[in-house]
């Protein structure tokens, strides 16, 4: 077994870390809309939104702004999510080797739980509240 | 001599004997019937659940509620908690005499399939849209539909009868509401009028409101999602249901925010870009013989920075009603787009064309969008929810766009609380706006007017046998020499019970004009208080001073007879705070720290906010055209 093993066995590798952090930034970091509307919510909402517009688009009316209302939705997921993934990357490079499972799943489990437990996010295009905990993200 | 000939012009110039209006419907006379005409203040400007833009900001308020609203009964509004009840009220200080709901005859179909469950529909991917994510639902479904020829076939079937049948139902319940809250009996407390908005659109906003004499109304309001956003269209479809069906029905439409229109609204061509012909501008002057100067999204009077100081209020310093929430619209207003500009243009078109269009009378409104007729208080403001400043769910830190205002009121001088004899008011535009309080305003305008008018007990009586009120024609001018003179009276709003109204500054007359073919206007003190009050920024607090009444009879000193010419009254309050600073000081903003307010109450120390203003009244004009 290599030294990927060895660090696979005792911790997490860069690469399962910096994974872990992206996609758990993609999920649960509340984000700000940058045009339209005041807003904070996780990539995944925002990717959720285009996701509804484009299906609106394609499957009733795609004249008006309905694509332009998905491409500054999804321009708002991709943009954040490569932010993320530069934050995810010098986190996980900057995490000491023998505490990054510790320090990668224990930011994971604060993150998760604040976005349980609190109402962190904004969500100016929900139709019953303004503020919402990650429960109220998806329905 | 005189008194005879007076008392004769007076017999003459009164409407005919009895009432003094044609009554078209059943109902009691009013017991305080008054042939010289009284003043009522309305709104014929406002939006209910029926309407898409409303419903999406989460107004849950019906015509029935916004009925009793003006009435002055307590109605919730947005936000609303999570069983569905309202977390605010609102409650009118003074009711209004009269009022209509006038929804948006766009998309009143689909929004009741879309809020109707179990309606055939209502569980299409687009009301689910709306439903479930209402502010993008709306920014996609009504850039769509509003546009026209989008594909609402998935609601409304291939013709579109789903949603014309939809809209029965809502149309009734409007025509429902007006008739439970228009009191025909003798005491004649309140009017409504069965209304829409027809929402055109060309390059800029071509809105109109159309108002019905009585209940006799056609089965369904035009729209232009259905005929086009062509107004040609809207003026057939009322002629040839209302107007000319021969069923006792009557309407005038009246258009509003000519500021944001990029000046369609006001055009000297037909929508089709060919100049206008003399049968199409008399068809205008027909139907629309008013115009809604001011209200929630912008002062249409006049444009600022151009002379006359006070034209720089409540005016949106950009083109497009969209100016408000970015800057990538904020291209400044185009020539033509103000009601100043339009009277001049009037006068022009009626020399080549033998009709003036532009005909114009005045009258103000709030196009609120929470069924809250006259919600026009700058102290208690909580928002129009018409813009991009939603309330529906959550109180927002400033309360609307600083961009936008309460919105104004219609003043009508008429004999009686009717709707026949207020209709009739309105045609003949013996109207006034205000932008906001009820200043009571009164012009007669004459060849013969008394100069100590002013101090008659019997102003209007001896107004009425020497002059014509506002929105009239001047006569031919007796004999060379002759100019024409115009007696303004304005009282104070009186204000209610622990909320005085402001006094008066003074009294302006505007007057326009062609000189060789080119418009000329100037603006006139005719009257001013002797000592001026003021306002305090920092705590909102009015010293005294002010008038409680003006009056003064004003001869045009330039008055040439071989030129056409408007004048109309504008009558100016003292100093108070604009709505914004009341926001803001109920916020505790300050403004002198290091790190200002950020977000929308960074608008409170934004100097393009003003922080005072002087409310106002607009009579209608007077109009002089050389034989």
């Amino acid at each position: 077994m290599g030294s990927k093993g060895r660090c696979y066995r005792y911790g997490v590798s860069d690469r399962r870390a910096r994974w872990l952090l992206w996609t758990a930034g993609v999920l649960l970091a509340p984000l700000p809309y940058g045009m339209v509307v005041e807003g904070r919510v996780p990539v995944a909402r925002f990717a959720w939104l285009a996701g509804v517009s484009a299906a609106y688009a394609t499957g009733v009316d795609g004249s008006g702004v309905a694509w332009v209302m998905t491409a500054v939705l999804a321009g708002h997921a991709l943009v954040w999510g490569a932010l993320l993934w530069g934050v995810a990357f010098a986190l996980a490079r900057g995490l000491p080797a023998a505490a990054r499972r510790l320090a990668v799943w224990g930011i994971i489990a604060v993150a998760g739980t604040a976005a349980l437990v609190l109402e962190p996010y904004r969500t100016p295009f929900d139709a019953e509240a303004l503020r919402a905990g990650w429960l109220g993200l998806f329905p | 001599m005189r008194p005879l000939v007076a008392g004769l012009a007076l017999l003459l110039a009164l409407p005919a004997a009895g009432r003094g209006f044609e009554r078209t419907e059943t109902r009691e006379d009013c017991a305080h019937h008054q042939p010289l005409r009284q003043p009522f203040f309305g709104d014929t400007h406002v939006h209910t659940v029926f309407s898409l833009d409303a419903w999406a900001q989460g107004t849950r308020n019906t015509p029935r509620d916004a009925y009793r609203f003006v009435r002055g009964e307590a109605v919730g509004i947005q936000p609303h908690d999570a069983e569905g009840a309202a977390t605010r009220t609102l409650r009118l200080r003074r009711p209004l005499d009269f009022a209509m709901v006038s929804d948006h005859a766009e998309m009143l179909g689909e929004t009741s399939i879309c809020r109707t469950p179990g309606a055939p529909g209502h569980d299409r991917f687009v009301c689910v849209l709306l439903r479930r994510w209402p502010a993008l639902g709306y920014m996609i479904v009504n850039s769509q539909w509003s546009a026209g020829g989008s594909r609402r076939e998935d609601l409304c079937g291939a013709d579109g009868s789903a949603c014309a049948l939809a809209a029965r139902s809502p149309w009734q319940a409007i025509q429902a509401a007006a008739e439970e809250f228009y009191d025909r009996s003798a005491a004649c407390r309140f009017t409504t009028f069965v209304g829409f908005e027809w929402s055109g659109s060309r390059v800029g906003m071509i809105h109109r409101n159309v108002l019905f004499r009585n209940e006799r109304v056609p089965a369904l309001p035009p729209n232009a999602i259905d005929d086009g956003h062509d107004e040609r269209r809207l003026w057939e479809r009322l002629e040839a249901e209302c107007t000319e069906a021969g069923t006792g029905c009557d309407a005038l439409a009246i258009p509003h925010n000519p500021n944001v229109s990029h000046g369609s609204l006001f055009a000297a061509t037909d929508p089709d870009g060919e100049p206008l012909t003399p049968a199409l501008a008399a068809r205008r002057a027909r139907l629309e013989p008013l115009v809604e100067i001011t209200q929630h999204k912008g002062d249409s009077e006049c444009r600022a920075g151009q002379g006359d100081a006070l034209c720089d209020f409540e005016t949106l310093p950009f083109a497009d009603v969209a100016g408000h929430a970015s800057r990538l619209y904020r291209d400044p207003p185009p020539p033509g787009v103000y009601v100043r500009e339009a009277l001049v243009e009037g006068l022009a078109l009626r020399e080549q064309l033998g009709v003036n269009p532009f005909k114009l009378g005045i009258v103000g409104a709030t196009d609120g969008h929470m069924g809250t007729p006259g919600l026009v208080d700058e102290e208690a403001f909580v928002g129009h929810a018409a813009g991009t400043v939603s309330a529906r769910l959550e109180v927002p830190p400033l309360p609307d766009s600083p961009w936008f205002n309460p919105g104004g009121l219609a003043g009508v001088w008429a004999e009686e609380n009717s709707r026949d004899s207020l209709f009739e008011a309105l045609r003949r535009r013996e109207t006034w706006g205000t932008s906001g309080p009820r200043i009571v305003v009164r012009l007669f305008a004459g060849w013969e007017i008394d100069a100590g008018l002013c101090d008659a007990a019997d102003f209007e009586r001896r107004g009425y046998a020497t002059g014509v009120p506002m929105g009239a024609d001047l006569p031919a001018p007796p004999g060379e020499g002759a100019a024409p003179s115009l007696a303004v009276r304005a009282l104070r709003d009186p204000g209610a019970a622990g909320h005085p109204g402001t006094s008066l500054e003074r009294i302006q007359i505007v007057k326009g004009w062609l000189e060789d073919g080119e418009p000329r206007e100037r603006v006139f003190d005719a009257a001013e208080t002797e000592s001026r009050a003021r306002v305090d920024p920092a705590t909102c607090e009015r010293s005294a001073g002010g008038a409680d009444r003006l009056c003064r009879v004003w001869r045009d000193p330039d008055f040439d007879p071989g030129q056409p010419a408007f004048y109309y009254a504008r009558v100016v309050e003292s100093p108070s705070c604009r709505w914004t600073r009341h926001a803001c000081l109920a916020a505790r903003v300050e403004c002198d720290g290091l790190l200002g307010p950020r977000g929308p109450l960074a608008a409170c120390c934004d100097p393009a906010f003003p922080t005072t203003l002087q409310e106002r009244a607009w009579t209608s004009p007077v109009w002089y055209e050389p034989r």
